[in-house]
């Protein structure tokens, strides 16, 4: 289990994965390089949220969902075997879901629930001051900061997509997968998020589902596009907008089917 | 429809209010001159035997609830649904049958009685009668909560126990007293099983183990050598009545804390 | 491999445990009955009257089934007109939202009232005030009312779900009120109807607080008379064991009304799986 050096990506070898009998994903092959960021796109139900699902093995909570063939290694380990230890992947492969969702707790408690749960609990001012340098990076400190005892139930969605981006970097993972982070927000915080994705390129490896081919243009290394379930295009950024094979890919990208 | 009912079982109260509801402390003799018609011990009874059926079937019922909402495979899940069903559908005289060749049955031999009903038999037994009510309210309130937030609590790497603890046990609550007060409003209404397990003795009872006469115990004794419009007949209706008005604001209970719990699921 | 904490692990282990409990228990009692039961239960034991000295010492107990049964009769003979009318009138015709709420919460309310409270109703109703005597249309009355509540919620969501669907559809067609109610509202949801039909069927045979003081006695000679009173399966069982008289027939007895009611609901469920796909 200890990493080797340059096999620090993620690795996915011919994925295979159904729904009940329906199969959403076939001989899915690709490779997510080190820290750099990699924007995965295609029209929506192409399997997307499945991918980014399999990586951290939250896929396998959705009971009628089956990885029926395929490997994926993150740091050369096959993190689909049994023996794996499925809370630390999922602390250290972090996912922001597509579904933004809080928990039935204060701000603060929110931010601070996966931490505490795999860093141990703080003193009071060491965790709030996480907390406020957490959400100071999503932007999201200014519109919350004199509610942090509140309930988190009553943000806007577009808080909460920023308030669940600060519950998973508060995990302190080494890669982070994001399922359209951006949906819901103004261009003023989306710039917030992209920034924050350019900083935390640094330290960390990030795969980024999003349906703004501009934003994939503007913030992605690396680009993989599925079409139904299948890898329809790979490689870095310029290669894929500049010169897309696939034409249906050229479409899509271009704007003229969506 | 509900104030049909009170009003024409009130109807028989109407006519003469009685004070006697008020004297606990008094013995039930209705032969005696003057008579008396305190119905102090069977308020207790029916005290005694409800708190002895919730104390089992609440932490009973609640996990079966959660085996079946989160950890039960769905083959097990397939039997235990039926399961509880049959044991919702067993009427109240078999259960209080059950309960007289069980129950009743080990405690004489064991205590050297000759019977052996007592409050605490009428508990147990009441405990497995409200036990399918318990279980499938709470697995409902606990299956949504889990079905919202099992994804993304367990993405975050927290262990089941976190998310129980933390989320579904907090979002579920009104959804789990709901549970609770239903399990309660047919705990007291229950007549069958109580009046044959329970010892059916108008006396103050001293414990579980000794033999009382709950409420409905009582009712069910003593209505059918009654005569009508006699004193007796309107006690026994007046108590009927507090009876009712204690369901009734159990029902109005379980509403509100349903709609509070999917209120809450929606914000 | 992950590491299990120790509380978690207990935890796993009570639930389990409960679960196991949930499912053991009804084996238990059924198995229970079936085992002291299943000797005595022979064709005769169906159809013989009670007899010996005591009365059900020996024999059989036809006639508590057979009042069972005209219970139950008498008391859909009001319950479905009041229940699927009322489910009706609730989906279909209720002038405002707010009456619909209100009525739903009494329903529901009385729906959870104690069997106990309404054989006490039915005793000062229609025993006493009037004047109908222990007898099965008392009876049957106070069991219609017990099955009233259910049928009309269940008829009530049974025509919301059918609406839900099709309203649009068929009215968009021009058609008018009868034609929508005669000819898809009550075919489309006569289905969902059955199924509470047996719900409320299969609760009130069982309960014996109802009719022990407005219709039933322990033992009778005679035909069913809608003026006298009847025998009926649950107050048979609960009058051999109060007086125990005979645990043999009690076994017996018990196990009749469960195995009953199993079947007579698991029937349901075969014609309604039937219905649904065709
Ligand atoms: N729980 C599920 N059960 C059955 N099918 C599903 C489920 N979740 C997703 N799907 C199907 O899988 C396909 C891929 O879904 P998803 O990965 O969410 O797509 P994307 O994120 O690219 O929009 C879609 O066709 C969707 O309908
Ligand atoms: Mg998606």
């Amino acid at each position: 289990m200890t990493p080797t050096a340059n096999t620090s990506w993620i690795q996915v070898e011919s994925l295979d994965v159904a729904y009940g009998n329906a199969p959403v994903l076939h001989q899915v092959s690709a490779s997510f390089p080190e820290r750099q960021v990699t924007a995965i796109l295609g029209p929506s139900g192409c399997g997307k949220s499945t991918l980014l699902r399999v990586i951290n093995r939250t896929l396998e909570l959705t009971p009628e969902a089956r990885v029926t063939g395929g490997q994926v290694h993150v740091k050369g380990r096959n993190i689909l075997h049994p023996s794996e230890d499925i809370r630390s992947l999922r602390k250290q492969v972090g996912i922001v879901q597509q579904r933004p969702l809080a928990f039935p707790m204060s701000i603060q408690e929110n931010v601070d629930f996966g931490r505490r749960h795999h860093h141990g609990r703080l003193q009071r001012k060491e965790r709030d001051r996480i907390t406020a340098s957490l959400l100071e990076r999503v932007g999201l400190w200014d519109e919350v900061k004199h509610r942090l005892d509140s309930s988190a139930t009553r943000l806007s969605i577009g808080q909460l997509q920023r308030l669940c981006i600060a519950r998973t970097l508060a995990n302190d993972p080494d890669v982070i997968l994001m399922d359209e982070p951006c949906s819901a927000l103004d261009p003023e915080s989306t710039a917030t998020i992209e920034t924050l994705i350019q900083e935390l390129k640094a330290t960390v490896t990030i795969l980024i589902v999003t349906h703004n081919i501009a934003q994939a243009r503007r913030i992605s290394d690396q680009i993989l596009f599925l079409l139904d379930g299948t890898v329809a295009e790979a490689g870095t950024n310029a290669e894929v907008m500049g010169a897309a094979r696939n034409p249906r890919v050229r479409r899509f990208l271009s704007g003229e089917e969506g | 429809m509900v104030l049909f009912l009170l009003k024409e079982t009130g109807l028989f109260q109407g006519l003469l209010p009685t004070r006697d509801l008020l004297q606990v402390a008094a013995p039930w003799s209705p032969l005696a001159t003057p008579p008396s018609f305190g119905l102090g011990h069977a308020w207790v009874g029916s005290f005694l035997v409800t708190g002895i059926s919730l104390a089992l079937a609440v932490p009973l019922g609640i996990g079966i609830g959660i085996f079946a909402a989160e950890i039960a495979p769905p083959a097990v899940a397939r039997i235990l649904q039926p399961a509880l069903e049959l044991l919702a559908g067993i009427p109240a005289v078999v259960y209080g049958f059950f309960g007289y060749v069980t129950f009743v049955k080990w405690y004489a031999d064991w205590s050297g009685q000759p019977t052996g009903e007592s409050l605490l038999a009428a508990g147990v037994v009441l405990a497995i009668m409200i036990l399918p009510f318990i279980a499938s309210t709470s697995a409902e309130a606990l299956r949504t909560v889990y079905q919202d937030y099992r994804e993304a609590a367990l993405g975050l790497g927290v262990t089941e126990g976190c998310l129980f603890r933390r989320i579904v046990l907090i979002k579920a609550l009104p959804g789990l007293a709901a549970a609770v007060a239903l399990g309660l409003a047919r705990a007291l209404g229950e007549t069958l099983a109580v009046l044959m397990l329970s010892g059916n003795t108008a006396a103050m009872p001293e414990g579980p183990l000794s033999r009382g006469q709950p409420l409905t115990a009582l009712l069910a004794t003593e209505l059918g050598e009654t005569a009508a419009g006699s004193p007796k007949y309107r006690m026994l209706f007046s108590a009927a009545c507090l009876l009712l008005l204690a369901v009734l604001a159990l029902n109005m209970g379980i509403l509100a804390l349903k709609r509070r719990f999917f209120e809450h699921l929606h914000d | 491999m992950t590491r299990p904490r120790p509380l978690d692990v207990l935890f796993r282990g009570l639930i389990w445990a409960a679960g196991i409990v949930g499912m053991a228990l009804p084996v238990w009692i059924v198995g229970f009955l079936l085992v002291r039961g299943a000797g005595r239960l022979t064709w005769s034991f169906l159809v013989d009257h009670p007899r010996g000295y005591p009365p059900g010492t020996e024999g059989g107990i036809l006639p508590a089934i057979l009042g069972s049964a005209a219970l139950i009769l008498v008391g859909l003979v009001i319950a479905i007109p009041l229940g699927v009318g009322g489910g009706l009138y609730l989906a279909e015709f209720c002038p405002s939202k707010r009456l619909q709420s209100y009525a739903r919460a009494a329903v529901e309310a009385l729906a959870g009232v104690p069997s106990i409270l309404y054989g006490l109703f039915g005793f000062a109703c229609f025993v006493v005030f009037l004047r109908m005597g222990i007898s099965l249309l008392a009876g049957g009355l106070v069991l219609g009312l017990v099955m009233l509540p259910i049928l009309l919620i269940t008829s009530q969501e049974a025509f919301a779900a059918v609406a839900a669907q099709y309203r649009e559809a068929t009215l968009s067609l021009g058609t008018d009120r009868s034609a929508w109610i005669f000819w898809v509202l009550l075919p489309k949801a006569r289905v969902r109807i059955l199924a509470g039909l047996v719900l409320a069927v299969g609760h009130a045979v069982g309960s014996a607080a109802p009719v022990l003081f407005t219709a039933s006695v322990y033992f009778r000679r005679g035909g069913l008379h809608l003026d006298q009173p009847v025998m009926t399966l649950p107050t048979h069982l609960y009058f051999l064991v109060s007086e125990a008289i005979s645990f043999d027939h009690a076994f017996a007895t018990a196990l009749v009304l469960v195995l009953g009611l199993a079947i007579f609901n698991g029937a349901a469920m075969a014609l309604r799986h039937q219905m649904r796909d065709s």
